[in-house]
């Protein structure tokens, strides 16, 4: 059977909001011709602004978009019309084999699915004397770079954080800048950071010592390097900026499991979205992170729909506590009927995990928390959300939270199950389910919205 | 929320470290065993000590934080539904509703569900709540039955939605006498359509208390279920100190005909204006007509709310008569034994066409009369560019549905008035078209644009979107996109762009309509 696709997934693929009213607009069967749909392919042309009609194809799967418009969006808005078509009125839709335009593509892609993943197996054939050196090089610029923000972060306490206050922003830009120069990308971001939580309200105080601590202890990490074990190593470097190489995952062990896709969120981080996407497999338990990056109105390369189930080796990236994790094998078509997911651990007991985990990793920024028997109730002028659990112990949410009323809503005052990233201190919920019914917070540019995904 | 508060210890590195280490000097407190234990030998530096401290005990305070118990009291919770909540796809439905393009069918969508017996889902609880905080009279009237327990128990927690479920609280008193103002006027409205003498009971019992405004506003929510019972109310609020009052009941009472309101206007109409019927033999009965105008009006006429002015082109004496004439009962012309059109036509041919016809408009308004409302919309459209499009608005909206679609069908093909004219009364048919009367309602729209008089309406196109495409009936999404002027040379883009708006909207609310007849 196909998956129900649901207007507000749908929606959520598009790259902007003008594409997706654009894709609204052509989302009527009888604009269409050519129509048809099989279990995993859907496809249709549509008369656009050129001679020909536009041929548009849908690997279901992913869901996968071809279009023959030249439009630099993606999916452009004839996708998305016909995507959306499926999902209003699915019976508009004619059943049948794809034609040969369509099967084509599929068996192309396909093909392009194994000789991707071989082709990135293969060791590349690179100068290893030059790139060991071009490493070299980087390790002493990242050195230097380290060397000066520990100077930095001792002034930065010797003279106080009251101090660092009224500094102007040249005095943050210059340090952010400095380690960008060092080739230490990541502790740049860590400076920036800072530099927000300084002028970031009551209790800055607490989290700007914190973080300048958590820098202070990777400097000095970083310094003796080569006393740590290895998958502390990993997390030092990540942390310092620098990047795993594909080839390399591919080496590391592959764990198959069946993952469900738990929640996602878009970051924007000025021209670059960033799309975080929660795994969990279901046999393991383990969660896992897939992080995708795109530029403008380009859309992500892979499409994971919240709700959906598939089979895949993943491999994750090095690390004591590893979470980001990238897929390395071809995704199974989604498992329907969707399997249950464990039952989440109570709050005392996600709570002690936390503790074991930053043990471990003490540079954790956020981590997936599965939490079941929270009452979410509302409190107070400031009319902010609790979640809560039986005996009345509660977890403090992210300031400006806009999801409180949907996780009211749904729970009727009963208990949930809530997702979230926890870092440290404020959960983030990213979906909730209350009683059988699976709920995600998915976010446009106008509102917040809790959508129904099982 | 409270959290398990932070040690002493930390409380005392973020102090120094606020401070600045140079100046708060060396003298940092010894950790505590477990973190000490962490941090192998403390740097002779000050600045040096304070961060390697802090990096052991910041980790050590994250990790072993606890949740701590919430003050307050516990949430009651939510009463099981017994409704069941839409499917999924009417969900969707709604949602597209909530945020999409078609925040105007909220109504036909509560309507059907309504009808249907399912609610509102859970998740889409917020976005409705806040659409009916925002407008409830975009919702209609079933709006309250889609809700269900979970949306009155959601709402009551939020001050901002209070309001749209306050009126089915346990205690309705509480409500109206402490309420506020929007909360009040929605309940006392909600309640004179389920109990209209209980309503005028409690509304009586607050009156004296009552501000102007609020007078002005409560007198106007009774012509929800007005009947004679409330003329005694209604009389004794003609001597209010306050003009907006005074005409509100003015206006309510011209409603009543068996009112001592009426009775007044009536005597004070039959020796101004006299209606004779004179049969003749070659060409048929004719009405005479005889108007002498009112004197200046006395302390009595005050009163009843006529105003001794001017208004447009009637002058000050003559529009005297026009009120008078407008709070007549319309059965008391029709004594003289002629059709209301006959007297209409009459009038229309006489020097005093116009208070006669303005009056006897809002009288046909305010009385509901089909037999006056038809021919004076007639006579207004035939003679053109004059049109008072609000007095129009009302005639329209005084026919019921059937009178009404039978009427402006008949206008349609009344080759004696252009469409320029009748078109746009579309927008004030408020009900669900039958679809006869949506085809006749396209031929007439098709007719209409394209062509160089509606080259510039683009208030009316725009308005068409949302409004026409709300009462049309989906039958005719088939022919809707053909048979249009397209090839004229005054078919312009927003033209296109209305055809596909209504187009877009018939093939929505066909599926929606689908889903929730299911």
């Amino acid at each position: 059977m196909q998956l129900q696709w649901s207007v507000d997934h749908v929606l959520g693929l598009a790259p902007d909001d003008g594409s997706a009213k654009a894709g609204q607009a052509l989302a009527r069967a009888s604009k269409w011709g050519e129509l048809g749909q099989a279990d995993t392919a859907v496809w249709g042309a549509i008369q656009g602004s050129g001679k020909d009609p536009y041929r548009v194809r849908i690997d279901l799967t992913e869901p996968a978009f071809k279009c023959s418009c030249p439009s630099r969006k993606f999916p452009c808005k004839h996708g998305l019309g016909l995507l959306l078509i499926l999902a209003q009125s699915a019976d508009a839709i004619p059943k049948g084999e794809p034609p040969d335009w369509v099967a084509e593509w599929l068996a192309q892609r396909a093909k392009r699915q194994d000789t991707k993943v071989a082709k990135a197996a293969e060791t590349r054939d690179v100068d290893a004397a030059a790139q060991a050196k071009r490493v070299a090089k980087r390790e002493a610029r990242v050195e230097d770079g380290i060397d000066e923000l520990s100077l930095w972060l001792r002034d930065l306490v010797q003279q106080g954080l009251g101090a660092a206050q009224v500094q102007p922003e040249s005095y943050w830009d210059s340090m952010a800048a400095r380690l960008v120069d060092a080739q230490a990308p990541g502790l740049s971001r860590h400076v920036r950071r800072l530099s927000e939580l300084i002028s970031s309200g009551e209790g800055w105080q607490d989290r700007s010592l914190a973080a300048v601590s958590r820098m202070h202890l990777l400097c000095e990490a970083h310094r003796r390097i080569a006393e740590l074990p290895a998958d502390v190593q990993a997390d030092v470097r990540i942390a310092v900026g620098w990047t795993v190489p594909k080839d390399e995952l591919l080496r590391l062990p592959r764990h198959a499991d069946i993952w469900c896709v738990l929640a996602q969120r878009v970051e924007r981080e000025e021209q670059l979205r960033v799309q975080r996407t929660w795994l969990l497999g279901l046999a393991t338990g383990r969660p896992a992170l897939i992080l995708q990056f795109a530029a403008g109105t380009q859309g992500f390369e892979q499409s994971f729909r919240v709700g959906s189930q598939f089979a895949c080796e993943l491999a994750y990236y090095p690390g004591a506590v590893p979470m980001r994790a990238m897929l390395v094998g071809e995704r199974s078509d989604p498992i329907e009927p969707p399997k249950p997911l464990a039952q989440a651990p109570s709050l005392a007991d996600a709570l002690a995990e936390y503790a074991r985990a930053l043990a471990r990793q003490p540079w954790l920024e956020s981590w997936p928390m599965r939490v079941s028997g929270l009452v979410p109730t509302i409190r107070g002028d400031s009319r902010r959300l609790f979640l809560h659990d039986q005996r009345g112990r509660g977890l403090p949410i992210v300031d400006r939270f806009a999801g409180a009323w949907h996780l009211l809503a749904i729970s009727g005052g009963a208990p949930l199950e809530v997702f979230g990233e926890w870092d440290g201190d404020a959960l983030r919920p990213l979906a909730a389910r209350s009683k059988g019914d699976s709920f995600a917070f998915a976010q446009t540019e106008t509102a917040t919205t809790l959508v129904r995904v099982a | 929320m409270t959290q398990s508060g932070p040690t002493q210890q930390w409380r005392q590195l973020v102090a120094a470290a606020v401070l600045g280490a140079g100046r708060a000097g060396g003298r940092l407190p010894p950790l505590e065993s477990a973190p000490a234990k962490l941090l192998a030998e403390p740097s002779p530096d000050g600045a040096l000590h304070l961060l390697q401290a802090a990096s052991v005990m910041s980790i050590y305070e994250r990790a072993g934080r606890r949740p701590m118990a919430a003050a307050g009291e516990v949430l009651r919770p939510s009463e099981n539904d017994t409704t069941p909540p839409c499917s999924f796809r009417s969900g969707q439905h709604l949602a597209r509703i909530l945020f999409g393009e078609f925040g105007f069918l909220l109504e036909e969508w509560c309507a059907l569900a309504a009808k249907r017996g399912v609610r509102v889902p859970d998740e889409l609880l917020p976005a409705m709540l806040n659409r009916l905080a925002a407008d409830r009279d975009g919702a209609g009237s079933e709006w309250a039955a889609v809700l269900g327990r979970r949306g009155e128990w959601l709402a009551a927690q939020n001050p901002d939605w209070k309001p749209i479920v306050s009126s089915r609280a346990d205690d309705p008193q509480a409500v109206w006498q402490t309420g506020e103002k929007a909360q009040r006027l929605m309940f006392i409205r909600r309640m004179r359509a389920a109990d209209a003498r209980g309503a005028r009971e409690m509304i009586a019992q607050t009156w004296a208390a009552e501000s102007g405004d609020d007078r002005a506003e409560i007198v106007a929510a009774l012509a929800i279920g007005l009947s004679p019972e409330d003329e005694a109310f209604l009389e004794a609020a003609l001597d209010d100190g306050r003009k907006p009052v005074r005409q509100a009941a003015a206006d309510l009472l011209a409603r009543l005909p068996t009112s001592a309101f009426c009775k007044r206007m009536t005597d004070r109409a039959m020796p101004l204006v006299t209606l004779s019927l004179q049969k003749r033999l070659l060409r048929g009965a004719t009405v005479q007509l005889e108007v002498a105008l009112p004197e200046k009006p006395d302390k009595a006429l005050l009163r009843d709310g006529v105003e001794n002015k001017r208004s447009g082109a009637i002058g000050e004496r003559a529009h005297v008569l026009c009120q008078i004439v407008a709070a007549t009962p319309l059965a008391a012309w029709e004594a003289c034994g002629a059709p209301p059109a006959k007297m209409i036509a009459a009038a229309a041919e006489s020097a005093w066409r116009e208070p006669l016809l303005s009056g006897w408009a809002k009288a046909a308004a305010r009385q509901k009369s089909t037999p006056w409302a038809e021919p004076i919309l007639r006579t207004r459209l035939a003679s053109g560019d004059d049109l008072d499009s609000e007095e129009c608005r009302q005639l329209v909206q005084a026919l019921d549905p059937s009178d009404r679609e039978r009427v402006l069908t008949g206008i349609f093909k009344d080759s004696s008035i252009a469409f320029a004219h009748s078109v746009p009364l579309l927008d004030c048919c408020e009900h669900g078209w039958s679809p006869a009367f949506s085809h006749a309602a396209l031929g007439a729209m098709r007719s209409y644009f394209g062509t160089s008089e509606a080259y510039a309406a683009h208030a009316l196109r725009s308005s068409f979107k949302q409004r026409i495409a709300r009462y049309l009936s989906p039958s005719v999404a088939v022919e809707l996109e053909s048979g249009w002027n397209r090839t004229n040379a005054n078919w312009h883009k927003g033209d296109e762009e209305l055809v596909s708006a209504l187009a877009a909207t018939l093939a929505f609310r066909q599926a929606m309509q689908e889903e929730l007849s299911r």
